[in-house]
């Protein structure tokens, strides 16, 4: 066991600050877009931006080269992923959507053909995907979809109804699971697809979230036909691949970045704001409270840490992701919840008041982390993987 | 609505007051280990001392061990604010006296004994002759009541008992158990269970105690075999029991040692000042949340109480009390014992130990609070059904 880095890794830690110094555009971090905050403007700096990583080898960093990718280590995707977050660059869940997660699974299951196009568009930032999983009756019990996919000929055609999609707006393609064999049991009846957005038939309805911005979406396909290739794996094999695809969502490692700036950030606040002309920072209850998510952030930068080892030997994660996303999320609320009580009323003012505080991130964050918890398998199902997986606990009936 | 207690309650509280401190052993309430809402602690069931025997007797010639019993039977007839009132007077001082008797068993066999049953039970409870045990569960039968094994077989005038009981607090210093049996093997679950009262001195009883986590002989373990008992000591109709029991753990769940809450947390706050741990920002806001907690419980109290004196039935408001009493004595002696760090581990009888070893052997107590009596689970279930109307889990 050896929890430094190299050398050899150290320098490349400080290769991409100062990339990151020259590349992330300064509109950009004025605009200081969150998540689930994506306007115009900034998705197109963010396409851009991505574009530029892409050309580095830094988007995909662990594909193989062959697919756009630098066959970088996973200690090293750790460093980059860390560095990035932590800079606030522009990247986020959509990267991680198309990178990750998609192209995690099609690396697994697509044809050589499929990997060939998908991989390669993805590592070079030219496309991007959305995630076509829940629907209106179907979450948790994600295995009860209804969203049905007929061949016919050369063809699918394919009817019903997604929600929650986000991007799906901006995506040029969707990751799709729908129903192939409607008198399987409901776990075996399921097929995974790779479908364009372009495709007739498919119309996107904006969901306006809690942060009043566009970024999720209801999706409905209407006989919407795409060719026979836009099956990804074994027909009926779905909902194995998708939850390989959920397992490598759970895998986030850049997390403990993202919130050690957010934390950073709380801590120079309070060392400067005073209050009745004391330093805030004097008061001990505000220290315990920061001092606590200080220490479970460096818990949630061991898990991180844990997942992309594991990724290093070949191993699959899957309830070590459950429990790094349930402990994430909870301690994102946690941070959210400890920087509103710190920053008292000035918590509570928009981006754009002259009295707001750090761009009034942490009101943003306090707003966006309800999904985190939700999206990606709810807490719940996390702890029942965590259970069952885990712990060889029976599935719950 | 009206917050203030009447003049006649406010004088009841004082007499009660000026009473135990005249009467109660001289250091009872600083030298007693009993922590509030633990099972494991409670001074009856260590076996009372002379002087607190003679003090529980005192108690009955005043009337005050059936309150709101009806004279006729023994009892004085008062309201159960009045009741409420005695209680957390009481459980202040940490004052024996009341137990299984005369807070479930009296008020059960009041409401569904037959006539001959009050009459010849009631009087014995009020004038503290006899006490009892709660025989409930046993190794396979606990959050799940109604899968009790215990058999009672129809032999004539009597029952013949067998089977084993687990869990008995102060069965070795009690008189009578307080008891289910299965009398109809064929029902359901639920139909085929009665309640009776076992005499311990019947020939086939055997106790063995269950040494508790604070050192403390309160549990047992009972065991009936061919335990023969006469039919007239069933209370109310045969095969009813259930039913019975369910309104007897609402009065149990009422059982709370109001009083104890504020007593320990004043000693607590005393304790920080003597320490000059006031100043501490951490120890103030953590002491500062418990005074309000402390004054939710006792609003709960004060509710069933008056919701008694309605004849309304307290049962989702039992379990809430019961609920958040119990929470709140762990959270009590979790908190002391952070405030007070290592003094806070040490056992009553050094120069050096806070609150005579009461949080010591509380800090191990609270937690048999949680499941005693139901559990949070339990009392989170009777909430969601009886009080919101979520289907049975």
């Amino acid at each position: 066991m050896d929890f430094r880095f190299s050398a050899e890794e150290e320098a490349f830690r400080e290769e991409v600050r100062q990339w990151l110094k020259k590349e992330i555009p300064p509109r950009w971090t004025e605009l200081d877009p969150g998540l689930w905050e994506e306007t115009e403007e900034s998705w197109a700096l963010l396409r851009q931006f991505q574009r530029k990583l892409g050309q580095k080898g830094w988007l995909a960093p662990a594909y193989l080269k062959e697919y756009g990718g630098s066959e970088m280590s996973h200690v090293k995707r750790l460093i980059l992923a860390e560095e990035l977050y932590y800079h606030r660059a522009p990247v986020g869940i959509e990267m991680e959507i198309s990178v990750n997660w998609v192209g995690g699974a099609v690396f697994l299951f697509g044809s050589e053909k499929q990997k060939k196009k998908y991989l390669t568009e993805v590592a070079k930032g030219e496309s991007c995907f959305c995630l076509g999983y829940s629907e209106p009756n179907s979450g948790s019990d994600l295995a009860s979809i209804q969203t049905r996919a007929v061949e016919d000929g050369d063809s699918w055609v394919i009817n019903g109804q997604k929600t929650w999609c986000s991007f799906a707006h901006y995506a040029n393609y969707c990751w799709l699971g729908a129903r192939t064999d409607p008198n399987a049991p409901k776990h075996k009846g399921i097929s995974m697809f790779i479908i364009d957005m372009k495709t007739p038939g498919i119309t996107v309805r904006p969901l306006i979230n809690i942060l009043n911005c566009h970024s999720f979406n209801e999706v409905f396909l209407d006989d919407a036909r795409v060719p026979k290739d836009a099956l990804i794996g074994a027909k009926n094999n779905g909902w194995y691949q998708l939850a390989m695809a959920l397992d490598f969502e759970r895998s986030l490692i850049g997390t403990a970045a993202a919130n050690q700036r957010l934390i950073e950030e709380l801590i120079q606040y309070v060392q400067e704001a005073k209050r009745s002309g004391d330093s805030i920072g004097n008061d001990a209850l505000i220290k315990d409270e920061l001092a606590e998510l200080v220490v479970e952030n460096e818990v949630l930068r061991m898990m991180c840490y844990r997942i992309a080892w594991m990724f290093g030997k070949g191993l699959h994660p899957s309830y070590e992701s459950s429990m790094s996303l349930l402990f994430s999320s909870e301690l994102l609320r946690r941070i959210a919840n400890v920087g509103m009580r710190v920053l008292g009323q000035y918590g509570e003012l928009a981006q754009d008041s002259k009295w707001s505080v750090f761009s009034a991130r942490i009101m943003r964050t306090y707003l966006s982390c309800i999904s985190i918890g939700v999206g990606g398998g709810t807490n719940e199902i996390q702890r029942n993987i965590v259970a069952m997986r885990g712990l060889g606990l029976p599935r719950q009936q | 609505m009206d917050f203030r207690f009447s003049n006649q309650e406010e004088a009841f509280c004082r007499e009660v007051d000026e009473f135990i401190r005249k009467e109660l052993p001289e250091h009872w309430t600083e030298e007693c280990l009993y922590w509030p809402g633990g099972y494991g602690s409670i001074p009856d069931f260590e076996g009372l001392s002379s002087a607190a025997e003679e003090f529980r007797r005192k108690l009955a010639d005043k009337g005050w061990l059936a309150l709101t019993c009806p004279r006729e039977y023994g009892g004085g007839e008062r309201s159960q604010i009045e009741q409420a009132i005695f209680q957390e007077r009481m459980s202040y001082y940490r004052a024996p006296g009341p137990g299984v008797a005369t807070l479930i068993a009296g008020p059960t066999i009041l409401q569904f004994g037959s006539e001959k049953t009050k009459r010849e039970w009631l009087p014995r409870i009020a004038r503290a002759e006899i006490r009892f045990w709660l025989a409930y569960s046993e190794p396979n039968a606990g959050s799940d009541l109604a899968a009790i094994k215990t058999s009672a077989v129809d032999d004539g005038d009597d029952l013949i008992i067998n089977g084993q009981k687990i869990w008995s607090s102060g069965a070795h210093v009690s008189d009578y158990a307080w008891m289910l049996v299965r009398t109809n093997p064929d029902a359901r679950a639920h139909k085929g269970i009665s309640l009776i009262m076992v005499d311990n001195r019947s020939k086939g009883i055997t106790i063995r105690p269950l040494i508790n986590i604070c050192g403390f002989h309160s549990y047992n373990e009972v065991f009936f075999d061919d335990v023969r008992v006469p039919k007239s000591n069933i209370v109310g109709e045969m095969n009813r029991g259930w039913y019975y029991v369910m309104s007897a753990l609402d009065f149990e769940r009422l059982v709370v040692p109001i009083g104890n809450f504020k007593r320990t947390f004043e000693e607590l706050v005393q304790q920080v000042k003597e320490t000059k741990l006031n100043d501490n920002m951490l120890v103030r806001d953590r002491l500062a949340e418990l005074a309000i907690e402390i004054d939710v419980a006792y609003m709960f109290f004060w509710q069933t109480a008056w919701m008694l004196d309605r004849g309304l039935q307290p049962n989702i408001e039992a379990s809430v009390l019961k609920l958040i009493s119990t929470q709140l004595s762990q959270k009590l002696a979790s908190t002391a014992v952070d405030i007070l760090g290592p003094y806070g581990e040490l056992e009553h009888g050094t120069r050096w130990t806070p609150l005579n070893g009461r949080l010591c052997t509380g800090y191990l107590d609270c937690i048999s609070a949680l499941v005693g009596a139901g559990t949070s689970e339990i009392q989170r279930n009777i909430i969601a059904m009886r009080g919101l109307g979520l289907p049975w889990a």
